[in-house]
């Protein structure tokens, strides 16, 4: 790691002629629409499968700096001039490094860390965050690098238990995991940004007297090189052989190296070569003479943009190298989905939704004013629809893209139980048109979408990653995952509703209007209801996926028992309100506290570490889960003691036989 | 008030009171029962789930959830002095009371009439699953399958439990009987007045590993010289919470009836390669014939024979994730052969058997390397197969029955339009 981080610093140190004074000015030439348009959907192998370029430079963006774009300053005046989307991005960072070295890349959010590493800071402990840039983590100095610390450092706090861990110093685990990400990425196309002076007879042979070799030329002749080091072998030093080694060396380093973004799409089909290659792989190739002629065609274009003569011929050859590699991935029928996925990043539309359902509480809001105003409750109706469209918009072309039913992953679950609570909330204000339901519905929808955001930064992965062989089954993703999803939809709706049903109660909001609070309670059984539906036929196709999996149908797996519980818990709400065990209030308490139970069963039982599901733990995970309890526990308490002192107010109804005797 | 317009009171039926046996069946087919049992029954999934974390699944199944009552160590230690047990009913009677009452008061006591069509059915599901449950628990065993490709075999071996075969040379035949780990542990004495000699088994270990003695140390075990001479004993070691990574051990005494000498030998229970059939007993002579004594993972016979032909794995291409295993099988049964694919939610389903694909190796790291591969089966036998699934729909039908024919009934009924707000 070491070496990876003097690499890194002589690789800056090589570009850094140019760096603004300013540290907080930054300004790097803007690449044109139709390039970058071009450029988004250049694919590429990550992760196991294919994909745009601004799909992966979305997710290492992501990674690094915890946002989708990125914020530049370009005249030093501490104001955003100009922000960048992550193909731009990435493109400034592979195309003009030395300039994508100052970007402000890393997130700081406790300067403790800066403390840690040794990053000078002006500023005590601010609300926002700060950021810090590649430079000042691997900037050439006197001293000790700050990424050599943070390497340290997360080494050492790394082999502690995750629960162990302080903040700042998983912090600076989390830090150093961009770092290490970045430096890889950024030193991607390194191996030809070095021309190779070619010095001594037998190198220059290969090269009909050049005196110089781009590296595209160093893999074209890689075979030749090899064999002239298998030929003089017995003697490397011999001054005759001129830099014949070093020139083999810089090839087997770069066949060795960090250039592993896999671009190159092999000329056989897909099935039989499903590996595109990188560039470490294209020089690991030409050791042994096995680079196709259109491989090579795809690096000497990707040379040419590197280091053409001048602009123009640079973007030309930039253009030629994506029309190649997507000329190969139509033919190896790869490419079908990749202007799709694009779309789907650019378009956003779960995104877009989060604003609407935003503007949505506003004009439900307002409809609140004029509670018998028919045309505010249905522009409140509308306002929540036009963004639940958007998202199941969202959820369907995810769905295209993978080819794949809506859930996959934990990421997955998000946006799809906000699309299903807020479609059981919209029906359940069809029904009742009390407008609790219809306010509640874009709040939860925004607080979903709002959390899969904050969950896809945390996690940093691909959340369209492939599946992995046991989960490879489009049949129970599409019963079994799908409806017990549905059921922790509507579980947690349910107690939005019994919770609201309470506070309601507590304010003495509309006291003494009984058909009000009756429809929510009636909303709330009806959610409860739908959802029970959906978790018990969830739960027990579970354990039908199980016995043809596993070979049981069921294995007290925390997952599976997590299931159960819900399932108990609306049965046993369901029954105690048909005993007449619960009322109204004991109804609402008991449906707000459900939500615990779906929470525990969606989330905390991956972080429990055992089983067949211990995955998507974080500890920014369970922190928000904690916290969830706790506010959910805390509205419960409070709105249950608020009600019961309402009640404890409410004046006794006078007796019929006093009513009676006065008259 | 005058007498003219006072209330009457309203005529209340006098019932005749309740015989004792009418009201332990209301009792047992109560709504309320079944409120509780439920609630009980959600603590107890809550505290067996974070048990399984300190004591595994295989304990936390047995103790919870196949049991009539379990005190639940919360770890939570009560000012210093003594760890919280909080004692709660155990699944295997929950889900019993859970029956008796679904049969009684959800099947039996509830009206049978249209409006209560969709409960009926959904509980009579709830029934067929909870009996599909108590088969599986009952009358199904599962264990598993390696096998190297080529290799062959008509067994399959449990992953937990061990057993203590006695095996006797008979030409070319080896006859073996077989005592399960049950009956192992407590020292006990193996006698059979048609043996010709007697078994001590003593110092049951659940966990442990034979060591060589040296010189610098004492044990508070036997020692017992191996093939070379040297001293070896018995390490007792942790107990694993994942009970198959467990490998029971003991000490066997054999006394021959008719000179008493005695032989002690040291059986352990690990299985080093997949179906190894090279196993190593420790052999004793008797009465004129070779014996042994094997300590094994239970092992029981297949009703017919399978051959691993070939074994694949692929990965997602430049990752590690696994996209797919994948075996070949030839299964041999009666003297016919049919090949099969097994894979990944695709098992093989035979004369009361199911092969699923479970595991590969050698995994990469471990000692050995590939190829040659070799392909891991679960294998289990319940004959409620399929019955949780035809249970699943019988339930799905009858909810979604009952729901919506009350929200039809509720939406069609004059309570919900006075409900309404005005609006205009």
């Amino acid at each position: 790691m070491r070496f990876v981080y003097a690499f890194v610093a002589a690789f800056v140190a090589f570009f850094a002629t140019t760096v603004a004074q300013d540290k907080k000015a930054v300004n790097p030439d803007r690449w044109d629409e139709a390039t970058l348009e071009l450029m988004a959907t250049l694919p590429v192998q990550d992760g196991g499968r294919i994909k745009p370029l601004s799909a992966y430079a979305a997710q290492m963006l992501y990674l690094v700096h915890g946002r989708r774009d990125m914020k530049l300053d370009t005249d030093g005046d501490g104001k955003t001039d100009t922000t960048l989307l992550p193909t731009e991005w990435l493109l400034d960072v592979l195309f003009q490094p030395s300039v994508a070295a100052d970007f402000p890349l890393f997130r700081i959010e406790n300067v403790e860390v800066l403390d840690a590493i040794g990053i000078e800071h002006q500023s005590g402990q601010r609300f926002d965050f700060d950021y810090i840039s590649y430079r000042q983590l691997v900037g050439a100095g006197s001293k000790k690098q700050p990424a050599e610390t943070l390497w340290e450092l997360a080494s050492t706090y790394g082999k502690k238990p995750t629960e162990a861990l302080a903040p700042v110093e998983a912090h600076i685990i989390r830090t150093n995991q961009g770092v290490t990400a970045y430096s890889t990425l950024y030193g991607l196309l390194a191996p030809l940004y070095e021309p190779h002076e070619l010095v001594g007879a037998p190198i220059r042979a290969i090269y009909q007297d050049r005196e110089e070799a781009t590296f595209a030329d160093l893999v074209r002749k890689g075979s030749e090189i090899a064999a002239l080091v298998r030929k003089n072998k017995d003697n490397p030093m011999d001054p005759a052989l001129g830099n014949a080694m070093s020139i083999a060396s810089a090839l087997t380093e770069a066949a060795q190296g960090r250039s592993r973004l896999a671009i190159f799409p092999p000329t056989g089909v897909s099935k039989d070569e499903p590996e595109w290659g990188s560039i470490s792989m294209l020089a690991e190739s030409s050791l042994r003479g096995t680079v196709t002629e259109e491989q090579m065609s795809m690096l000497d274009a990707l040379q040419g943009a590197v280091s053409g003569p001048d602009e123009s011929s640079r973007m030309a050859s930039l253009r030629k190298f994506r029309n190649t590699v997507v000329a190969r991935a139509q033919l190896r029928g790869e490419y079908d989905k990749v202007p799709l996925e694009n779309y789907y990043l650019a378009a956003s539309w779960h995104y877009q939704a989060l604003h609407w359902f935003l503007l949505a509480i506003l004009v439900v809001a307002i409809g609140w004013m004029a509670p018998r105003s028919k045309t505010l409750w249905a522009l409140g109706a509308v306002a929540t629809s036009i963004p639940l469209c958007m998202l199941i918009g969202d959820i369907v072309l995810r769905s295209i893209v993978r080819g794949r039913p809506p859930i996959l992953n934990l990421y997955d679950t998000f946006l799809f139980i906000a699309a299903v609570g807020v479609l059981a909330a919209v029906i359940a204000e069809l029904i009742t048109r009390r407008r609790v339901a219809i306010f509640l519905a874009p709040v939860f929808g925004a607080m979903l979408i709002a959390l899969a955001r904050a969950f896809e930064v945390e996690s940093g992965d691909d959340q369209m990653a492939p599946l992995q062989a046991v989960l490879d089954t489009n049949y129970y993703l599409a019963t079994h995952v799908t409806s017990i999803n549905m059921g922790y939809a509507a579980g947690m709706f349910a107690s939005f509703l019994g919770t609201a049903w309470l506070v309601l109660n507590a304010i003495g909001f509309r006291r003494g209007d009984e058909a009000f609070h009756k429809s929510i309670v009636r909303a709330t059984y009806g959610v409860t209801a739908f959802g029970l539906v959906f978790a018990v036929f969830g739960t027990i196709y579970g354990g039908v996926w199980a016995n043809d999996s596993w070979g049981r149908f069921w294995g007290w797996d925390p997952k599976e028992n997590g299931a159960l519980m819900i399932c108990i818990a609306q049965v046993a709400l369901l029954h105690a309100r048909m005993a007449g065990m619960v009322r109204d209030f004991g109804f609402c308490v008991c449906a707000a506290l459900t939500g615990i139970v779906v929470a525990f069963s969606w989330f905390h039982v991956n972080l429990l570490g055992i089983g067949l599901h211990a995955y998507g733990f974080s500890s920014a995970t369970k922190v928000a889960l904690f916290r969830y309890y706790g506010v959910q526990l805390t509205l419960t308490s409070l709105g249950a003691v608020g009600v019961m002192l309402q009640r404890a107010r409410k004046p006794a109804l006078p007796k019929v036989g006093a009513a009676a005797s006065a008259s | 008030m005058n007498a003219a317009t006072a209330p009457i009171p309203p005529v209340v039926p006098v019932r005749p009171p309740a015989s004792a046996a009418r009201r332990l069946v209301d009792a047992i087919g109560s709504m309320r029962l079944a409120v509780w049992t439920m609630l009980f029954f959600g603590v107890l999934t809550w505290a067996g789930t974070l048990a399984q974390k300190d004591l595994g699944l295989y304990v936390v199944q047995r103790d919870f959830f196949e049991s009539f009552f379990v005190r639940w160590d919360t770890g939570v230690e009560i000012a210093d002095t003594f760890v919280l047990k909080i004692p709660l009913p155990g699944g295997y009677l929950l889900m019993l009371v859970m029956f008796v009452n679904l049969v009684v008061g959800g099947m039996l006591r509830v009206r049978w009439s249209a409006r209560n069509i969709g409960i009926l059915i959904t509980h009579l599901g709830m029934a067929f699953l909870l009996v599909a449950g108590f088969v599986k628990m009952h009358y199904s065993y599962a264990g598993h399958v390696a096998l190297y490709e080529g290799a062959k075999t008509s067994t399959m071996v449990s992953f937990h439990d061990f057993e203590l075969a006695l095996l006797r040379k008979d030409g070319d035949a080896i006859l073996e009987r077989t005592v399960p780990e049950a009956l192992l542990a407590g020292s006990p004495l193996l006698d059979d007045a048609a043996l010709p000699f007697t078994v001590r088994i003593g110092n049951w270990m659940q966990n442990c590993e034979p060591r060589q003695k040296g010189p610098m140390f004492e044990v508070d075990v036997p020692v017992v010289k191996d093939p070379s001479g040297a001293g070896v004993y018995l390490s007792q070691m942790e107990v694993q919470p994942e009970r198959e990574r467990n490998i029971a051990g003991c000490y066997a005494t054999v006394v021959d009836r008719k000179t008493g000498a005695e032989s002690t030998g040291i059986l352990w229970g690990a299985d080093f390669r997949p179906h190894d059939e090279r196993r190593s007993p420790f052999t004793f002579e008797a009465d004129g014939k070779t014996w042994g004594l094997d300590l094994r993972r239970v092992t029981w016979d297949l009703p017919f024979a399978v051959r691993l032909d070939k074994f694949q794995k692929s990965d997602h291409p430049g990752t590690m994730t696994p996209r797919d295993f994948s075996s070949w099988v030839t299964v041999f049964d009666d003297g016919a052969e049919q090949q099969f694919h097994i894979y990944m939610n695709h098992p093989l389903r035979r004369e009361g058997h199911v092969f699923f694909q479970t595991n590969w190796g050698p995994q990469p790291g471990s000692s050995l390397r590939g190829p040659p591969w070799y392909s891991v089966f679960e294998v289990a036998s319940n004959p409620s197969d399929y019955w949780p699934e035809a249970a699943s729909y019988v339930i799905l039908f009858g909810l979604l029955l009952h729901f919506v024919l009350k929200l039809f009934r509720y939406l069609r009924s004059s309570n919900h339009n006075a409900t309404l707000p005005e609006m205009s």
